[in-house]
């Protein structure tokens, strides 16, 4: 029996032998680990995109403790400057990079010498921070922790600069780096205020306060902050899997012919090849059946949860109301008594002039009308006014009663963006099959019954 | 070395690692179910701590607007109550300007009055704006706060269990989950959806 490996160098010459061999070698290894790279990111990209696709968008004011996408505008609370431009803003992320031409001089196996240039950019500084910031759309704004999020800001500077510039060292290091020319790259990217941003994200309970903010949470498959429209991240992690698949498959193809130049190997590249592109893409399957099984769960558990938030706004109301209800009525009641107590004795009573007579009996006279002025004064306020302070608390109920109503219209609205992004989920090819399979039934809208349809009457008497 | 052996090396070296990859899986979803129902579990006493929260409060809150109601009216009516008896004492006094009597009366009105109106005078400009509308008007806020944390933590609750329900039934972890007794999903809560949907009338409130 051959050996089954043989090292067969006639293919190159020997005065480049040792250098071309590295190389090649290197090339080898890279296009073998692209192979799992490429299922890596595939799986990755197939993920992301359903879930993208699944999570349906929820308004600020409707958000609930889960994954929730919100789409707003940057609002800055926390005071960040960064470190390029100087802009005021909640994340940056920057990176210099400094030009080289560097020589090397290689000597082959005769003890020829050649020598020769090559060039490029090494980074010598780069860095970022990121500080809390609130996300504001129409219903309201809530507070972000961008903290081990993924950030995708708008590129804010791309420039080069050569040593004259003010910024070359101000903002770079003072040392050069080896075989320098004097030329770096200044790029930085920041989210600065009003930015348009989309979130996909948890939300959680803020720890001081009864509040929602959107923050890491372990069990999260992704938490993104991006200055990119929801349609172009998509499009994005759909392009990616395709180019996944088209770039592991051609390296897979490739790798064996790569390895034939150099190395005999049996059986032959081609027949290698024949075999290993389907298993690659039967792998590619696989993983295609798993996602598509648990996005289903998913979104199935996820509509069971949204209906549940429904039912949890409509508990807060029913147990709020009256509360809120029955307070206003107490004090409304208080007020009342007491405008009336003082009203009666005020009638009675005239605190006006001086009478004549002795002196003290006048001093006496004029401070009890000092006082008297002052406390009719007091007394006049409430009479003059006797609903103000009612309704102010009036005022406080109605407001309640109405964001009460929002959250709970929120809730609903979100059930049926849900319900809907659920039906057109599993009536999609290739889910169809799975979802009758697994017994994955229709969902039906939150719709209103026809009376409550008529327009209410406001009969204020 | 014959292919027959090298064959079998790379057989049995796969083959073990699929072994050991099922072994991890599976360790990998014992550990995440069972530390996803004792999130859940936590979740849900994390509600009842919100409920004793408003158990405990509430009542303290409603107390102390009364108690502050009851106390302005008390201080506004005995000022207006020691004023009229101040003009009482001034109108005798009027028509006897010499009876000692009447004096006495009067001067004792005053004080009274003054009394009373420093108190009055007193609160007003420590807590100039502490009267009866600002304590039911925190009250509301501490309300609408209270039932905010209640809402949260349920929904807090309905995320680890739907987190848990879909963890369990995701592959591969289906085929483990089972196996180590975690063979159903749990349950959210329960509400009376038929209770809870009617919208409160607030008329009905008032007038009751």
């Amino acid at each position: 029996m051959n050996n089954w490996l043989v090292y067969n160098s006639f293919l190159f010459a020997e005065d480049s032998g040792a250098e071309l061999y590295i190389l090649y070698w290197c090339l080898v290894g890279v296009i073998a680990l692209c192979i799992p790279a490429s299922i890596v990111s595939y799986h990755r990209c197939e993920k992301r995109a359903r879930l993208i696709i699944d999570t349906p968008t929820s308004k600020v004011k409707g958000v609930f403790i889960g994954l929730n996408e919100l789409k707003g505008h940057v609002v800055l609370t926390d005071h960040l400057i960064s470190y390029l431009t100087d802009t005021p803003c909640c994340w940056y992320k920057y990176k210099i990079e400094e030009h080289y031409t560097r020589t090397r001089t290689t000597t082959d196996s005769e003890g020829n010498s050649k020598t020769e240039t090559y060039s490029g950019w090494e980074t010598v500084d780069s860095g970022g921070s990121r500080v809390p910031f609130e996300l504001r759309d129409d219903t309201g704004r809530i507070r972000v922790n961008p903290a081990k999020a993924e950030i995708d800001g708008d590129e804010s500077l791309e420039i080069t600069r050569s040593r004259i510039d003010d910024i070359y060292y101000d903002k770079g290091p003072q040392q050069a780096i080896s075989g320098s020319n004097g030329r770096r790259r200044f790029t930085e990217s920041v989210l600065s205020s009003n930015e348009d941003i989309y979130i996909l994200g948890s939300a959680g309970i803020r720890r001081d306060v009864a509040e929602y903010e959107i923050a890491f949470d372990k069990q999260d498959e992704l938490y993104m902050i991006s200055t990119r429209k929801e349609e172009e991240i998509q499009s994005k992690y759909t392009r990616g899997r395709l180019l996944s698949i088209l770039g592991g498959l051609g390296c897979v193809i490739g790798l064996p012919f790569m390895l034939e130049f150099q190395v005999n190997i049996y059986p032959q590249a081609l027949t290698i090849s024949m075999i290993s592109a389907p298993c690659f893409l039967i792998l590619i399957m696989f993983l295609y059946v798993s996602l598509v099984f648990n996005g289903l769960v998913r979104i199935r558990e996820r509509l069971i949860q949204a209906w549940s938030i429904i039912e949890i706004q409509l508990h807060r109301r029913y147990d709020l109301i009256p509360q809120l209800v029955a307070s206003v009525k107490e004090y409304i009641q208080h007020e009342s008594e007491l405008h009336s107590a003082v009203a009666a004795s005020r009638a009675s009573k005239s605190p006006r002039g001086v009478l004549p007579g002795k002196s003290d009996v006048n001093r006496q006279v004029s401070v009890a009308n000092a006082q008297t002025a002052a406390l009719t004064q007091l007394v006049a306020v409430q009479e003059a006014y006797p609903e103000l302070n009612a309704s102010d608390l009036v005022g406080r109920l109605m407001t309640e009663l109405s964001d009460t109503e929002d959250r709970i219209a929120l809730a609903r609205e979100f059930y049926n963006g849900s319900c809907g992004n659920y039906n057109s989920r599993t009536k999609r090819f290739p889910e169809v099959f799975f979802a009758r399979m697994f017994g994955y039934k229709t969902a039906s809208f939150y719709e209103i019954e026809e009376f409550h349809k008529t327009v209410p009457t406001v009969n204020l008497r | 070395m014959s292919g027959g052996y090298i064959a079998l090396i790379v057989i049995g070296s796969i083959f073990g690692i699929i072994v050991l990859w099922l072994i991890t899986m599976a360790i990998g979803t014992y550990n995440g179910l069972v530390q996803m129902n004792e999130g859940a579990n936590n979740a849900f006493s994390d509600i009842s701590v919100q409920y004793q929260r408003r158990y405990d409060l509430i009542p303290n809150l409603v107390e102390s607007c009364k108690v502050y109601m009851a106390h302005e009216s008390e201080t506004l009516t005995g000022v207006v109550e020691a004023r009229n008896q101040s003009y009482g004492a001034l109108k005798a006094l009027s028509k006897n300007p010499g009876d000692a009597e009447a004096l006495m009366a009067f001067k004792g009105a005053e004080s009274a009055l003054g009394g009373m109106m420093g108190r009055l005078m007193a609160v007003s400009e420590s807590y100039p704006e502490l009267k009866a509308n600002q304590n039911v008007s925190q009250l509301m806020n501490e309300l609408g706060e209270t039932e905010d944390a209640i809402s949260m933590h349920r929904e807090s609750f309905n995320n680890s269990v739907t987190q848990f329900n879909i963890f369990r039934q995701k592959f591969p972890q289906v085929f483990f989950a089972s196996m180590f007794g975690f063979s159903k999903n749990r349950e959210l809560l329960e509400f009376d959806t038929e209770v809870i949907s009617k919208a409160p009338s607030v008329g009905q409130l008032f007038d009751s």
